[in-house]
């Protein structure tokens, strides 16, 4: 697995710009249905609240959270299904 | 097992609802299961009449701020508070109960609410079903 995490190709992305917290969570819960294990689900989000709760909720589900990526006026966000 | 909370919604003004149904969301979002129990303002604001009332009051002592914020909402476009808990519903396990007192209070019939409430249920069930819920709020 690499470290660097601008390298990594999402196998899903999640575009929840503009949406307030709990909506990229919710938007994230749902994608990942649909992630197989071992794939990569990137969430795009300019929620603040979202950058705390993306960790957590990842960690808490047992999914593995590889990062995040500051771009302009939002992050990228990363997340492994299975560690 | 999975986690529980509870919520009692005994307000029924605008800002509160918004409030509740964002931590709902979030309780969802992080696999909680969420029990919400609807009293007084907040079983009126749950009827076919009021959930679809864009004037829904604000609490009372921050009235003045209405307008500023009915605009913002919209800019924000943030979906409706029944809109939102209505995806927070169908994205986890949300229960929502309105209490019997209240709907004999309010000469209300289960189909006089909205269809996202399951069931109209008595206190002592309710507190029944919230003891082993890990975080309990009053709103």
């Amino acid at each position: 697995m690499t470290s660097d995490i601008s390298l990594l190709k999402a196998d899903k992305i999640v575009d929840a710009r503009g949406m307030s917290c709990p909506g990229p969570l919710l938007a994230a819960k749902k994608a990942m249905t649909e992630v197989k294990p071992g794939q990569v689900l990137e969430v795009k989000s300019s929620d603040a609240g979202t950058l705390r709760d993306l960790p957590l909720w990842a960690n808490k589900m047992g999914y593995a959270f590889l990062g995040i990526l500051e771009e302009s006026g939002y992050t990228r966000i990363f997340v492994r299904k299975g560690k | 097992m999975t986690e529980k909370m509870s919520v009692v919604l005994f307000s029924g003004s605008v800002d509160k609802l918004i409030g509740t149904t964002i931590l709902v969301g979030g309780a969802v979002g992080m696999d909680f299961d969420v029990d919400i129990f609807l009293q007084m303002w907040g079983v009126h604001a749950f009827t076919k009449a009021q959930a679809n009332n864009e004037n829904l009051p604000l609490s009372k002592e921050f009235e003045q701020y209405g307008p500023a914020i009915t605009s913002r909402l919209k800019e924000l476009k943030m979906p409706s508070w029944v809109e939102m808990l209505r995806q927070a519903r169908s994205s986890g396990n949300v229960k929502i109960h309105a209490c019997s007192t209240a709907m004999s209070l309010w000469g209300l019939k289960k189909e006089d609410l909205i269809d996202i409430v399951d069931d109209v249920m008595g206190a002592g069930e309710f507190v029944e079903r919230s003891k082993d819920a890990k975080e309990t709020y009053f709103v």
